[in-house]
Parts: structure tokens; C-alpha cells; sequence
């Protein structure tokens, strides 16, 4: 395409836009519409994902020994078993004494004057064990407790499963939602297009009838729309900031949240806005040259 | 210079609109297609314009054998045509001025081809102080000048028109005839359908007669009517 023909089509494009207003306005309705509810997929998708490894971080179980056992030095043959058992990434040997100074360090002044009478070694020996997948804790924990010497063992099973089970359901539910939402926007568009090419197919014959090239009635409508995108993407972004930013604060502020943390926008724009002045301008694109090809055969 | 050959048309809905047309015109000729309602002028002149297929036959429009044409092949050979058509059929959003210029963007004009070319052919019609208005403030006379404009701002070898005057009253009709003259008198063929008896009466050019999709009658300096 010549230079001198793309300036045509751009301004051609830009002039359309106002002298069609009203379906401008439509298009770029349905283009945010659409791009907001991939914009909530997206943000829930990277926030489940950063929530997992989270939890996946916190993927420990916590093995007591007994005092016999530490007191007969069996601590080494006891690791050594651990050890074998596969699906284990790294495991940790801690004095008693030091878990109760760590559980002190972080209470409050009058709080640990209630411990002071206790002795040091309330606690017991234990193992910090760190898993590979933490779906495996159970499994892994009901072996470990057979050992010889092994008093106990912690795992935090039960938040681990929530936390899995809704991260899964929302993955699986948020998938198919946003295959019926696209499905749904990309019909919604493409039809919306048609009414706006169906108002202009006049204006298309008449083109035609001059002696234009398809591609020179097409390239301005195609660039139409993906401004239209453009703009659409650019519009979606902002709400999904606003929204977002809010949707955290509120979240934050609840105690369930407490434990993990959201990301913030900062951190994330860019795998929003990407995608959406991609798929603005695509949608845009794809869907003008859908659109206008019936238009052109005469 | 315009050549039919057996041309038959059938509609798909089983309608004969043409059947077994022969016909030739010449380079610089003026031609009128007469004929009744429903005779089948209009389907005569969509075939010269490639807008439909013939059933069968052959048609030949400046040496270019049009039924052989492909999809893209038909722009560039429009181009070589200039066509004017009863309801003006201007670009809505363009200017009188953009509407002329429009037709030569897209055969490739520079603009500094545009900027001469375009106010030579609308001072051709009488336009020129009138080129920065839309269509919609337009007459219906001045509708057509523009049209006609637009149709031979490429000089084309060719100018069809179905029914231009079809729309106007006779003052404004017989200016658009003598704009047609003008422009036949540059070298350019000119197959005009029309129903204006008078105009035919006083043009005294050639005369072709449509009657139930067939040509009735053909004279070299014709009148409307039998009876001339
Ligand atoms: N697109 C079409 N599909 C089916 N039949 C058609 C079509 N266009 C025209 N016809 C039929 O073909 C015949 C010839 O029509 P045409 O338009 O060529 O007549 P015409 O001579 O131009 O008439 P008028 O003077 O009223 O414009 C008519 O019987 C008409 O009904
Ligand atoms: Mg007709």
C-alpha cells in the first residue's frame, strides 16, 4: 500500500468514525465490554496463580519427634528415612528450644509474660519439611507418621485444600465463562459491524461502481475498526485499574486476606494493556473484513 | 465502441429481460435506448457495466470481452467507463468536490493531478462555486451535474447513463443534455436510457428501440416515436 494511499485511508478512517457516531459509539461499547470481561479473567487468572505459589511457598508439614527419640540421638537416622520418601525438596532440624524463642519473638510484651514460668524445652524437636507438590501432603504426612520416634506431624491439610479446590473451580468456571463471553462478544461485534456496513452499503456500491479496488474500500473500514479497538482497549484498561485498585483495597481489609496477598496494578498493567490493545485492534480488524466482504461482491 | 452478440438474460427468477441482442456502437457515437417499461434498458446497460452476467452471448466494451473478466479485473475495467445513474448515487459524507476526487483517488491520481483536474471538470458543469457542499444540500439537478463530473473526471472512453434526467423537470433536464452533448462532442461514447420523448425529439441522434427484451428498431438520426 503506497504512502499516499495510507494517509487517505487513515484520515478516510478518522472522519468516518465522527460521521458515524452513533455506531462508533455502539462498537466501542460492545469492544469495552468485552475487553473488561477479559480484563477480569486475566486479572483473576494472574492473581490465582501468584495466590498458588504462595501456597504452594507455604507447602510445609511440621514432623515432631518424641523426647526419647532426640534424647537416644535417633535425629539423623530419622532423617535419613524422611528422606527417602520421594516428593520431598528440602528438609530442616530444629531444636524445640529454638521454635519456642521463635513462637516468643513474636508475641507481645505481656503475652510472653504468661510463657515466662514454662520451660525451654516445651516444645519438641521437630522437622521443617518442604514438599515439591503440595497435593501430596497427606499422603506424604500418613507415611511419615509410621516412622519410629515420630511423635506427630502438622500439616496444614485443610487451608491447603481450600485454598486448591476454589483455586481450581474458579480456573475452570472462569475458563468456560470467558470461551462463552468471547464467543458471545465476537457475534455481538461482527453484528454490530454489519448494521453499520448494512447502513453503508450504498455508500459500498457506489465505491464499487466508480472502479474501486476492494482493498481500497476495505482498508478504511478495517482501519476504522481498529481504531475503534484501540480506543476500546484503552477505555477497558482505565475501568479495570479503577475497579481493580478498589477491589483490592476491599480485600485486603478482610482477615481472610491476611494471609495472602493480591498484586499490585503496578506490577501487572502491562499483561493487561497489552492484550487488550491486541485483541482491540483485532477484534476490530478481523471483524470489519468479516463484516464487509459480503458487501463487496458486486 | 460497444459490441452485443446474442446477448440473452434470464433473471433467476425466470424473467427474459433480454433475448438475442445484437447490437453495435461506435466510438463517439450518441446512442438513446427507448423502450417501454419493463423492455429491458436498464438490463442492457448493468451488462455493459459488468454488474450482471449474460445468460449467454457475448459482450464487448472497448475491446475488453467483459464476460471473460475476472473478480479482479472488474475495477480496472470499470474504470474505463463512466457511469451516471438516475438517483445520482453520491458518497453521502463527501462534498461535491470530494465525491469527483474520490473517483480519481482510487485510480491511483496524485494530488497535485486532483487539485487541477477536479475544478477543471466542476467548472465543466457549472459547479465550482458550489464544490465544498454535501449532496443533501444539493438539487436534484445539481445532484447529477456532479455525478456526470464523476464520471468522465477519468476520460473514459465510455459514458452510460440510465435515465439521468429521470428526477428532473425539463429546464434542469435540458441542461444535463447539453452538458451530455458537450462531453460527446470531446470524443466520449454516449449510451443514455431514457423516457423523455422530447429530449430524443430534439437531440436527433441514434435511436435504439427496446421492446420485450429485443431490439425493435434502430435509426441513425431518430426520433421518440414511430411517427418520426
Ligand atoms: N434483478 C432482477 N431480478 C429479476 N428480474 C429483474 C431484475 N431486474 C429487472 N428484472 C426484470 O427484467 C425486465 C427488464 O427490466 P429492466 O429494468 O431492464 O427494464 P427497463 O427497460 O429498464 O424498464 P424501465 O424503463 O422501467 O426502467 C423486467 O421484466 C424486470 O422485471
Ligand atoms: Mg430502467
Amino acid at each position: 500500500m503506497p504512502i499516499r494511499n495510507f494517509k487517505r485511508f487513515v484520515s478516510e478512517a478518522v472522519s468516518n468514525i465522527f460521521k458515524n457516531g452513533l455506531m462508533s459509539i455502539a462498537s466501542l461499547f460492545i469492544t469495552v465490554a468485552c475487553l473488561f470481561i477479559l480484563g477480569v479473567f486475566l486479572v483473576v487468572t494472574i492473581n490465582l496463580n501468584y495466590i498458588s505459589k504462595q501456597v504452594a511457598d507455604q507447602c510445609q508439614i511440621q514432623v515432631y519427634i518424641t523426647r526419647e527419640a532426640s534424647n537416644t540421638g535417633q535425629i539423623q537416622n530419622i532423617s535419613n528415612q524422611i528422606k527417602t520418601i520421594e516428593g520431598i525438596s528440602d528438609i530442616e532440624f530444629k531444636r524445640g528450644e529454638d521454635t519456642f524463642a521463635e513462637f516468643k519473638a513474636g508475641l507481645s510484651e505481656e503475652e510472653r509474660a504468661s510463657y515466662n514460668g514454662l520451660p525451654d524445652n516445651v516444645i519438641d524437636d521437630s522437622f521443617k519439611i518442604t514438599l515439591h507438590d503440595i497435593s501430596e501432603a497427606g499422603a506424604i504426612s500418613e507415611r511419615i507418621s509410621t516412622i519410629s520416634g515420630v511423635s506427630r506431624v502438622e500439616n496444614r491439610q485443610d487451608m491447603i485444600n481450600i485454598v486448591y479446590s476454589i483455586t481450581n473451580a474458579v480456573r475452570h468456571v472462569s475458563v468456560w465463562i470467558i470461551l462463552i463471553f468471547m464467543f458471545i462478544s465476537v457475534f455481538i461485534i461482527s453484528n454490530t459491524i454489519k448494521l453499520a456496513l448494512y447502513a453503508r452499503r450504498k455508500e459500498i456500491n457506489i465505491m464499487k461502481y466508480v472502479g474501486a479496488t476492494d482493498s481500497f474500500i476495505r482498508w478504511p473500514f478495517m482501519i476504522e475498526g481498529m481504531l475503534v479497538g484501540i480506543a476500546g482497549a484503552i477505555i477497558a484498561y482505565f475501568i479495570v485499574q479503577s475497579c481493580y485498585s478498589a477491589g483490592v483495597a476491599a480485600l485486603n481489609s478482610t482477615p481472610t486476606m491476611s494471609l495472602l496477598t493480591l498484586r499490585a496494578f503496578g506490577e501487572i498493567w502491562h499483561m493487561i494493556l497489552i492484550p487488550f490493545v491486541l485483541v482491540g485492534v483485532l477484534i476490530g480488524a478481523i471483524g470489519s473484513a468479516l463484516s464487509i466482504r459480503k458487501y463487496l461482491k458486486v | 465502441m460497444i459490441l452485443f452478440e446474442n446477448v440473452s438474460k434470464t433473471y433467476e427468477n425466470g424473467v427474459v429481460a433480454l433475448h438475442d441482442v445484437d447490437l453495435f456502437i461506435d466510438k463517439g457515437e450518441f446512442v438513446f435506448l427507448v423502450g417501454s417499461s419493463a423492455a429491458g434498458k436498464s438490463t442492457m446497460i448493468r451488462l455493459m457495466m459488468k454488474e450482471i452476467e449474460p445468460t449467454s452471448g457475448n459482450i464487448v466494451i472497448n475491446g475488453v470481452d467483459v464476460c471473460s473478466l475476472s473478480r479482479r479485473e472488474i475495477p480496472f475495467f470499470r474504470r474505463t467507463i463512466g457511469v451516471v445513474f438516475q438517483d445520482y448515487r453520491l458518497l453521502p459524507n463527501k462534498t461535491a468536490y470530494d465525491n469527483i476526487a474520490y473517483a480519481m483517488e482510487i485510480v491511483g491520481a496524485s494530488r497535485r493531478e486532483i487539485r487541477r483536474q477536479v475544478p477543471n471538470v466542476l467548472s465543466m458543469v457549472g459547479l465550482t462555486h458550489k464544490a465544498n457542499m454535501y449532496p443533501n444540500e444539493l438539487s436534484g439537478g445539481e445532484q447529477q451535474r456532479v455525478s456526470i463530473a464523476r464520471a468522465i473526471v477519468n476520460n473514459p472512453a465510455v459514458l452510460i447513463a440510465d435515465e439521468p434526467t429521470g428526477n428532473l423537470d425539463p429546464e434542469t433536464a435540458k441542461g444535463i443534455m447539453e452538458l451530455m452533448d458537450d462531453i460527446n462532442r470531446r470524443g466520449t461514447t454516449i449510451i443514455m436510457a431514457t423516457h423523455a420523448e422530447n429530449i430524443v425529439n430534439t437531440m436527433q441522434k441514434r435511436v435504439i428501440r427496446v421492446e420485450s427484451g429485443a431490439i425493435s428498431r434502430d435509426d441513425k438520426k431518430g426520433g421518440y416515436s414511430y411517427a418520426n
